[in-house]
């Protein structure tokens, strides 16, 4: 039942253990799907969310959840962040809407950003054009969670 | 003969070299590429590109068939090396070849960005 299988880590990780969680989630799911392809897509998207979440977490606790909902496989991270951040984010995900097209919204990044000396400012939209995954935000007080889907319906387990 | 100094990346998780190869630089990433490895591959980078240009190589071969992961950050340092060859002299640029691993997935998409962010300086060797 692909319902029941899932991964939930609430933690307090330095950026060193990001991939060691990447490595965990990629095993983990090598177990339930056959699709090395889907399983890559979804261990980037976990290793650009968890990176974040640990960077830019003010309590220095970050969570993580990966699982099976309907037909899709979903990742989704939390944490705690300032009210710049926030404001960020909005921002950040208002300007994907403004851009359907994932990959023309990914290289108009890479150049407007090419010059940032803090952050790279791709992981979001790499997520989307490379790994192939939809983006949601979701703010609660200063929590913010973000969710990575991706389509299993093609898929076999 | 042209040689060019760049000192190797050693440490946990990541590791870079390059060497100069008649008038290309062979160049290995290995291992992770990701927030704790970010600071060297800048600097490795960086000296990389003004050695290359020195020594007037028309090529630099990137092998990342031992290249676990690459995160974004650095990611965007490929990014930010192909656009200073591209802003070189048309005299001075050089090429920059990716060997691939077929069996690491991200690399085929995140090359594959990258080929099509600089076609003209980048090509994708599987």
């Amino acid at each position: 039942m692909r319902h029941c299988d899932y991964i939930e880590l609430s933690f307090r990780p330095n950026v060193e253990l990001v991939s060691m969680v990447r490595r965990f989630v990629s095993d983990f799911y090598s177990r339930l799907l056959h699709d090395e392809d889907t399983i890559s897509r979804v261990a980037l998207a976990t290793h650009e969310l968890l990176e974040n979440a640990v960077k830019y977490s003010t309590d220095r606790e970050s969570r993580i959840r990966v699982d099976f909902v309907s037909d899709s496989l979903v990742v989704r991270t939390w944490n705690q962040a300032t009210t710049d951040k926030l404001v960020q984010l909005k921002q950040a995900f208002a300007e994907m809407a403004a851009e359907p097209d994932p990959v023309v919204h990914y290289y108009g990044l890479m150049v407007r950003n090419a010059r940032l000396t803090d952050g790279s400012g791709l992981g979001l939209a790499r997520i989307r054009a490379e790994a192939d995954m939809t983006l949601d935000l979701d703010i609660d007080g200063d929590v913010a969670c973000i969710k990575a889907v991706t389509n299993l319906a093609e898929v076999s387990s | 003969m042209k040689t060019i100094d760049i000192p190797p990346v050693t440490g946990p998780g990541f590791a870079a070299d390059a060497e100069l190869d008649d008038r290309a630089v062979r160049v290995e990433l290995r291992g992770t590429a990701d927030i704790p490895a970010k600071n060297r591959l800048d600097e490795f980078i960086t000296r990389l590109h003004r050695q290359a240009v020195l020594a007037g190589v028309s090529q630099v071969n990137v092998d990342f068939m031992k290249l676990d992961f690459m995160n974004s950050s650095c990611l965007k340092t490929m990014v930010s090396w192909i656009m200073d060859v591209r802003e070189l002299p048309a005299a001075s640029q050089y090429r920059i070849c990716f060997r691939s691993n077929r069996d690491i997935l991200w690399q085929r998409r995140s090359l594959n960005a990258l080929k099509c962010f600089a076609d003209a300086i980048v090509t994708i060797e599987a």
